[in-house]
């Protein structure tokens, strides 16, 4: 119990919880992208839009740790936003400005139903979260209790 | 209260009564009349013995502490549990220290320590308190 | 010193849930990452004795943290887990069951230790509460 060594301990946990809140949110603003531009047929590219996808990585919190589970907590963040390019639906409307010469039109490949299941999931990861972190709190009072 | 409950230190527990350990029990005592020259080895610290032998504290009470005696005595147990105590509170203190300054985040094991070491000082305190107690009542008994 | 023995075996047990808390939590954090299987901590010696009865479906948590040392612990992948599409196999609710079963543990040693600490101080007040 050292000070000299870092140990797997409050500030830990709160780093790890944060990075995860954090990518949480991440998840979430790109969800809110994808359902803003559902129906966006013409980007600054002159494209449809093609929807967005996080893709999150595991990084160690402390490499070189002597601590045996410091050294195994690794914190969340996004690696990548990936631009998923799978073609999106063709819909017939000869009459929209973006139709191409037979009268079809690509629209943005994203799933309205599939973007809102993510954003329900990633609300309560978000809130799953909070809740360790409450914990954490819960159990720093009961430390500092001990003390009085 | 019972002065055994105050085992945790250690061997204190031996030493508080004069009546329950022999000689040695408070040092600087000469309780053995044979290091007065010419006298019988006797225990004056045994009741039995100065009631009846009428030795008084005159023998030997009031002499100077005997380096040689084979037990730790009064000073010395007190001084030991005072040398712990202080070891004891300067480790909390660093802990805490530590902890303030955010160098380390364990918050039950320095208010752990720190509650230890609080209550060492206050048993080390309650044993000098019955140790002197001990003292007085044997004085006075002599009298 | 049957005291402070038993304190530090509490706190020993303290040290280990709060070490667990960590791994629980980054489980939670990592429920999107592909690949990422869930981590637990357990008692070396406890944990290989509770492999061979069938009681490799119990939490490992579950085996007493009394009397542990950072030694005797040891980072496991949770036997429970299986691998979804991506390989992640994390699943949130029990997770968090986890957390807050691991964190009542902590505060029950936390106010064991609190008992304990206050017995030796109504000690060392000579016998009249503090």
């Amino acid at each position: 119990m050292s000070g000299a060594q870092p140990i797997a301990g409050i500030w830990s946990a709160m780093e790890v919880a944060a990075s995860g809140l954090t990518a949480e949110r991440s998840r979430m603003n790109i969800i809110a992208s994808n359902l803003a531009n559902a129906r966006t047929t013409k980007g600054p590219d002159g494209q449809p839009y093609k929807r967005l996808d996080p893709v999150f990585a595991a990084k160690p919190l402390a490499p070189d740790a002597f601590d045996r589970v410091l050294g195994a907590v690794h914190t969340v963040e996004l690696s990548e936003v990936r631009e998923d390019q799978e073609p999106g639906q063709l819909v017939y409307e000869p009459g929209h400005p973006d139709a191409n010469p037979q009268g079809y039109v690509e629209m943005p490949n994203v799933n309205v139903v599939t973007e809102m299941v993510n954003l329900m999931t990633a609300s309560r990861a978000y809130e799953a979260g909070v809740t360790s972190i409450e914990s954490l709190k819960s159990m720093a009072r009961s430390a500092l209790k001990i003390g009085q | 209260m019972s002065i055994a409950a105050v085992a945790p230190l250690g061997s204190y527990a031996q030493q508080v009564s004069p009546y329950a350990s022999r000689s040695g029990a408070i040092s600087g005592v000469a309780s053995r009349t044979g290091d007065l020259p010419g006298l019988p080895e006797i225990d004056i610290l045994d009741p039995e013995v100065s009631r009846s032998s009428g030795i008084e504290g005159s023998l030997g009470f009031g002499r100077t502490l005997d380096p040689s005696a084979s037990s730790p005595g009064f000073g010395e147990v007190l001084a030991g549990a005072l040398r712990e105590t202080v070891v004891a509170q300067t480790s909390a203190a660093a802990k805490a220290d530590a902890l303030s300054r955010g160098e380390n985040d364990d918050i039950h094991g320095t208010m752990i320590s720190a509650k230890e070491a609080d209550i060492s000082l206050k048993l080390v305190g309650a044993v000098r308190n019955k140790l002197l107690d001990a003292f007085h009542e044997l004085w006075r008994t002599n009298v | 010193m049957g005291f402070t023995e038993s304190i530090d075996h509490l706190r020993a047990g303290m040290d280990y849930h709060l070490a667990r808390h960590n791994l629980l939590t980054a489980n939670l954090a990592h429920v999107d990452t592909p690949g990422y299987m869930p981590l637990d901590l357990a008692h070396r010696a406890a944990f290989e004795g509770a492999l061979d009865q069938a009681m490799s479906t119990t939490d490992p948590a579950h085996i007493e943290a009394e009397g542990s040392s950072p030694d005797d612990w040891e980072v496991i992948t949770d036997p429970t887990a299986t691998p979804g599409a991506d390989g992640n196999g994390v699943r949130l609710d029990r997770e968090a069951v986890k957390i807050a079963a691991n964190n009542l543990r902590y505060d029950a040693l936390a106010t064991l230790i609190q008992g304990q600490l206050q017995g030796l101080a109504w000690a060392a007040n000579d016998g009249k509460s503090v």
